[in-house]
């Protein structure tokens, strides 16, 4: 074994290549200039964003994908990016009696409510992904529907007509595209003016003023090559039309290009990967005993770190924004504290503990933000979150106090369920376990507590009460009572360290109901909307804490394999682990 | 880490006991040093008053009772966040938070998983267990903490919890909120309370000077009429009384309870009041259905509708005088005006996302001789003689814009910044001290 000092490196070494694969060429090849068009910013959603950025928002809203198939050729068919179906769309045309267009066949609209599709009159088949063609004869009953149901009060409203109402909110959504209204492709002639124009626009202030809008003809025409087919024109107009938008907003430019390379390294996905490694790194390194293993699954940590750091100062650079703005944000927030503090109490205990720790609160978020994204994750704030000094005080605050409280409950499930099955916590492991829950526990109350208190400042500062016990509100003190409750409950002696790993798991079903249940609870359970999924996925969380705590509460010690006496054999049975390197001067 | 601020075994052992009636010198030389320090408290001389008030204040410090009223915390804030999906959050707020004890619905208990029964679990209130959290608290301090450096975070802390109750204990009695509504152009000079709504009758034949009687909402039920009362012009039947209330799109004559007034054009339904976690936080507009009978003679007079909803007069005639019946929101006249100059509401570009509102209003204050243009927005509000005024919201209406300022007066606004600052200063110390401690005995090892 002693080529294994190499393995970090290694693993290092894969993880590079994978985070690279980004930039890679698709088997697929378009014979246009697809990755100029990409960067080409426009206005939509009241920001600036690449072309490329609508293109995928688009696609996650119709059909949860940022690819499309496109099964043309019955047998042979290819997956293609997001921005290729854009262009099809915008080369359609927009009336239902025409259905030649190329986009009206692509299949992207995905319908999975059975009572939406028997309305009309589609069967269900895999994938549940239908084309604009196939349910165009039934728009005008479409439209009719829905001017029913919007005429309904939200909370009255049943499954199916939520369905069929997201379903022609979609539609609009896309023949919006189709007609030109969106996005806005030309930036505004008064250097006041905030408002891009869309082609309508561009034409009334043509009429108005009497004169060409620049790059307005150059757009038109790259889009007419492209229905055509003639990749040289298209890539004429494009450079035209680019030249033009360049002279009036020459600072849309690097943001738009920044964000198509984030856009295609996909670096929380990327993470998310990362953290199964660690996990798996980490699992090995208790089995067999490595330090090498345990280093490398430090070194990948390390790396997940560097990269969800600099995505997240990626994301706030293009919003100009502080980092958590939206539930989304706040899952990969909480992703990234997770693995900080994870690997800061590795490089303390060098035990393999928090660094899996870390990679499993790590994952779950990664893959709850995965979860979350229906549209644009960098949209724009309400009026009342308009303000960046709060965003970055009370909410980074706040999300930190989750964070802590998901590290020490998920330590607390490692506690309960390694030493109720193995024996890896036998010596001193259970000592030092507790006492990293307790200190991730102190942590989390003080992060807590100063989060939910800069919200009632804000709320003082921005309507006069400083508490009002609403329900998000009400989620965070439970949070800090919770973690409350678990400290006096060890200073008093009430619990001890099986006791208060117990408590520490709870706080994850705390901490979830203060994340999510509440935002739940908001849009009512009289409604069955999209977010009943996650309800269900947080009462299943909710049911296998409820399974640790019982483990770990109702099994005496005795029963712990952790709290046998260690057997002589047992000191020899593992191989014996190489010194862990120290990653500081002892 | 040995937690260096381990609390004492929370049961007492006899030896301390005695040591407090100061009968058993040789127990007490044998307590550890933290138990010495604090029995010195008590005087030494038996009095068996003080010895129970000690006993009483000991039991009362307990470190299981907090940890218990923690758990029992927990279980309301829960419930009170769940209430709030049936009930407005005033409600849920004086039943739950402000109150000794609440009658909890079984169906909340339940998690809304049964319909609403007439069954509830009585539970302690927030009152009590602020209280207790309190005593429990100021016990603590009384008996088991010495003054020490080490102890010196849980002290600010401590005492920062004690302030933060204390503040929420002023603003649950002496805050007033209420709202200031205008439409672009109008002066206003009083503030309304939606909370309480109140059925205003008025003279208005001096448009200088309001004169008039006003009736609180609570008075009108169906079961009670209000007959020959000194103040009133007429006596008041109560039809229907709907604390929320929608108006109807289109006029319904069939079965209407209206004989007279606007109610024969217009006509209102019930709805529920609105809850907690709604995320359009609209004030409820209540409407009620009232028959007005001549006093003495008991004339019918006529069944009106009168509700938040309707702006336009409604006159009556009784005792030769003109009546003006409306049910609005009770009142706090001001001493200065306001008037609405602008009302932005700004969106973002190409989208109907609200991204600010903001209104510029003339404040005049004769008293002060103050006459002066500000701008109100999200996020910052005006602070004007122990008012302060937020912008809350904004409606188009035809032609025109309303715009709504919350207004507050809280004495003890500042109590929470205050109590804050102390109790994050003391988890520093507390939690600092602790880590410096485990860092330097890390480095050791």
């Amino acid at each position: 074994m002693k080529r294994l000092y190499l393995l970090p490196w290694l693993v290092l070494g894969i993880a590079v290549l994978y985070l690279a694969s980004g930039f890679m060429r698709p088997a697929h090849q378009s014979k246009f200039d697809v990755d100029a068009f990409a960067v080409l910013p426009v206005q939509n959603g009241g920001r600036i964003m690449p072309m490329d950025t609508l293109a995928r928002t688009c696609l996650i809203i119709l059909s949860g994908k940022q690819t499309f198939v496109d099964d043309h050729d019955m047998d042979h068919p290819v997956t293609r990016p997001a921005i290729e179906w854009l262009l099809d769309v915008m080369v359609s045309p927009p009336d239902e009696e025409r259905l030649d267009g190329p986009a009206h066949k692509h299949k992207v609209f995905r319908i999975d409510n059975d009572q939406v599709l028997a309305f009309l009159g589609l069967k269900a088949r895999p994938g549940l992904r239908y084309s604009f063609a196939e349910f165009s004869p039934r728009m005008l009953e479409i439209a009719d529907e829905a001017d029913r149901i919007d005429a309904t009060e939200e909370k009255n409203r049943s499954l199916f007509e939520n369905k069929l109402f997201e379903l022609a909110q979609h539609i609009r959504l896309y023949k919006n595209i189709t007609i030109w209204a969106d996005p806005r492709v030309l930036p505004p002639l008064l250097p006041d003016d905030e408002r891009w124009m869309n082609l309508y626009d561009a034409k009334l202030v043509m009429e108005r003023i009497g004169r060409a809008v620049p790059g307005f003809q150059q757009y038109l025409g790259m889009l007419s090559a492209y229905g055509k087919g003639r990749a040289g024109e298209f890539e004429q107009s494009l450079v035209g039309y680019r030249d033009a938008v360049k002279q009036r907003a020459p600072e849309a430019f690097p943001k738009a290009d920044f964000e198509v390379l984030f856009n295609r390294l996909e670096p929380f996905y990327k993470c998310m990967v990362f953290c199964v490694g660690i996990f798996i790194l980490g699992c090995l390194y208790w089995m067999l005993g490595y330090g090498e293993l345990r280093q490398a699954a430090f070194y990948l940590g390390l790396f997940t770190f560097l990269i969800q750091t600099w995505a997240i100062i990626g994301r706030i650079y293009l919003m100009g924004r502080p980092p958590v703005t939206n539930i989304y944000s706040s899952a990969i927030f909480i992703g990234w504290t997770a693995m900080g503090l994870g690997l800061v109490m590795e490089a303390i205990y060098r035990n393999g503990f928090a660094v899996v720790t870390a990679s499993v609160t790590g994952f779950s978020s990664l893959f709850i933000s995965h979860m979350l994204i229906s549209g644009d994750t960098m949209e724009m704030l309400v009026a009342v979150l308009d303000t960046n000094f709060w965003l970055a005080t009370h909410v980074v605050c706040v999300t930190f106090g989750y964070t802590a409280t998901f590290v020490a409950g998920f330590l607390a499930m490692k506690f309960v369920l390694l030493g109720v099955f193995t024996r890896a916590l036998q010596n001193d492991g259970i000592a030092t376990l507790s006492k990293m829950i307790y200190g991730v526990i102190c942590f989390a109350t003080l992060l807590s507590f100063t989060g939910t208190v800069l919200g009632g400042i804000w709320a003082d500062q921005s309507w006069g009460r400083f508490w009002g016990w609403d329900p998000k509100e009400n989620g965070a003190l439970l949070i800090v009572l919770w973690n409350a409750l678990i400290l006096h409950a060890r200073w008093g002696g009430i619990v001890k360290q099986r006791g208060m790993a117990v408590l520490a798991v709870g706080g994850n079903i705390v901490t979830g109901w203060s994340w999510f249940g509440t935002n739940l609870l908001g849009i009512g359970l009289h409604s069955y909307g999209f977010m009943s999924g996650a309800m269900w996925a947080l009462i299943g969380v909710d049911i296998l804490m409820l399974g640790v705590i019982a483990i770990g509460a109702l099994i005496p010690t005795k029963y712990w394999a952790s709290y046998q006496p260690l057997r002589p054999s047992a000191l020899q049975l593992p191989a014996k682990p190489k010194a862990a390197p120290r990653l500081k001067p002892a | 880490m040995k937690d260096s601020f381990t609390a004492k075994a929370p049961a007492p052992s006899p030896p301390a006991t005695d040591a407090i009636t100061a009968k058993a010198p040789n127990a007490f030389a044998s307590l550890p040093l933290e138990e010495r320090a604090r029995d010195h408290r008590p005087n030494q001389d038996a009095n068996p008053v003080m010895d129970l008030f000690w006993m009483g204040v000991k039991a009362l410090a307990s470190l299981r009772l907090t940890v218990a009223l923690f758990a029992l915390a927990i279980v309301l804030v829960f419930y009170g966040t769940w209430a709030q999906v049936d009930s407005g959050i005033w409600t849920v707020m004086s039943k739950y938070f402000r109150s000794y004890f609440v009658m909890i619905p079984l169906h909340v208990v339940l998690l809304r998983t049964i319909d609403p029964v007439p069954v509830g679990i009585p539970f302690p209130g927030g009152w009590l267990l602020g209280g207790l959290l309190l005593a429990n608290l100021i016990a603590a301090h009384l008996t088991r903490f010495r003054v020490s450096w080490k102890r010196s975070g849980i002290l600010i802390l401590h005492g920062g919890l004690i302030l933060l109750m204390i503040g929420e204990l002023v603003t649950g009695l002496y805050a007033v909120e209420g709202n200031l509504t205008f439409v672009l152009g109008q002066t206003v000079n009083y503030i309304d309370h939606p909370l309480y709504p109140e059925l205003a009758i008025m003279d208005e034949s001096d448009p200088k000077v309001e004169r008039g009687v006003v009736v609180p909402v609570h008075y009108l039920d169906p079961d009670r009429p209000i007959a020959n009362n000194e103040l009133l012009p007429f006596d008041v039947e109560t039809n229907q009384y709907m604390a929320n209330s929608r108006m109807l799109k289109e006029m319904d004559p069939a079965g209407n309870p209206a004989t007279a007034g606007v109610g024969l054009r217009r006509r209102v339904r019930d709805v529920p009041e609105g809850s907690g976690t709604d995320s359009d936080q609209k004030i409820d507009t209540p409407s009620a259905y009232i028959t007005l009978k001549e006093k003495g003679t008991g004339r019918n007079l006529g069944t009106y509708l009168v509700s938040y909803l309707i702006q336009e007069p409604q006159w009556i005639e009784s005792g030769g005088k003109k009546w003006n019946l409306s049910l609005r929101f009770k009142r706090t006249p001001c001493e200065f005006s306001m008037q609405l100059l602008k009302a932005d509401h700004d969106k973002w570009p190409g989208t109907e996302k609200p991204k600010n509102y903001a209104s510029t209003v003339r404040l005049v204050d004769p008293k002060r001789g103050e006459d002066r243009e500000i701008r109100i927005s999200m996020n910052s509000p005006l602070r004007e003689s122990g008012l302060t005024f937020y912008q809350s919201g904004m409606q188009d209406l035809e032609g025109t814009r309303l715009s709504i300022l919350q207004v507050v007066r809280n004495p003890g606004w500042w109590i929470p910044y205050a109590s804050c600052t102390m109790v994050i200063l003391g988890m520093l110390i507390h939690f600092g001290l602790n880590l410096t401690d485990f860092i330097s005995r890390k480095v050791l090892s």
